[in-house]
């Protein structure tokens, strides 16, 4: 990929002039639709006028996260302790940040029971168990993508009396199963490259 | 002695097809060398996107929403009469290709340009309405 760097000039076509030389720049661009200011973005900008004319590829990862920033929810659950000390063990055995890696530890759950039927039936059960379910609560948050959220609430619905909250307190005890239970060692390896990635 | 006879609406039959496989050969390759230049651009990451109103509807390219691996496997896809040449109407010496180019059920719509400093210049890549 061509990288172009700040005060790289090149040209492009304006409106009502056409082919003017212009200068890149790093500036903020919003974007109209979700009315997201993205900074710091390579832009192509007209030495004459200033208006931004071109974007280079190598801008698009940077309005990609910023449009996908605004698709995130944040998700708050009630965990018995006992779930607590569950994701302090887990974080614990990969030797992981805990307050890193347990978000992205529900969200590997939650997508893979999104994929998996079997998984999402066992999760569900699991969210009924005296461990996930009984004993003094304190909340726990995780922040996921919306179109994420929307497919566990859709799966929860398949089974009855489930709800978004449950299927994650059911994730957990289906982690400690996985890996301190020596369940399943191929979602073990999975988290596992996970911690060294968070 | 059998003479040859002259006809002239044979000649004119005759130059009229000449003319209309010309111009058929012509826009066969105008579209083989847009596309294959389009391709050539992508695959290497030399390519730019015109700043315009509703970039995240009409540009899912800019926005990352699909990967130019995705936008080179709908050009291959292309066929000559899903090519359409038109001038730009911010420069009339700028040609304009788009493309319509079927992926399953969706007709996607992909528009570009090519500006000598630049390789190419997408205007829009969108699922055709």
């Amino acid at each position: 990929m061509r990288i172009l760097r700040a005060g790289d000039r090149g040209k492009a076509l304006a409106p009502e002039r056409g082919l003017v030389p212009i200068v890149y720049e790093y500036r903020t661009v919003r974007l109209q639709e979700s009315a997201v200011d993205v900074s710091n973005v390579l832009v192509g900008v007209c030495e004459e006028t200033g208006q931004v004319l071109i974007i280079p590829a190598q801008s698009t990862p940077k309005l990609k996260e910023a449009r996908a920033a605004t698709k995130v929810e944040t998700c708050q659950v009630r965990l018995p302790r006992q779930l607590h000390d569950i994701l302090w063990l887990l974080a614990d055995h990969y030797r992981a940040e805990g307050s890193k890696f347990w978000p992205a530890l529900v969200r590997f759950y939650l997508a893979e029971a999104v994929r998996q039927r079997r998984l999402a039936a066992r999760i569900a059960r699991l969210s009924k168990t005296a461990l996930a379910s009984e004993g003094p609560k304190s909340r726990f948050t995780v922040r996921c993508e919306r179109s994420l959220l929307l497919e566990v609430d859709k799966l929860a619905k398949e089974f009855s009396g489930v709800t978004r909250s449950d299927l994650i307190r059911g994730a957990i005890v289906a982690a400690k199963d996985d890996v301190l239970g020596n369940r399943s060692r191929t979602r073990a390896k999975k988290l596992e490259a996970i911690a060294c990635a968070v | 002695m059998n003479r040859v006879r002259f006809r002239p609406r044979s000649l004119i039959l005759f130059f009229g097809c000449m003319c209309v496989t010309l111009l058929l050969y012509e826009l066969l390759m105008s579209f083989k060398e847009a596309r294959s230049r389009l391709i050539a651009a992508l695959a290497v990451g030399d390519y730019e996107h015109e700043a315009r109103q509703a970039l995240a509807e009409k540009n899912l390219l800019a926005i990352g929403t699909v990967t130019a691996g995705f936008v080179i496997r709908l050009l291959r896809k292309a066929r000559g009469h899903d090519h359409r040449e038109s001038a730009h109407h911010w420069d009339d010496s700028v040609t304009v290709h788009s493309f319509r180019c079927r992926d399953g059920n969706d007709l996607w719509y992909i528009k570009a340009y090519f500006i000598e400093s630049t390789g190419a210049v997408f205007i829009s890549v969108h699922r055709s309405e």
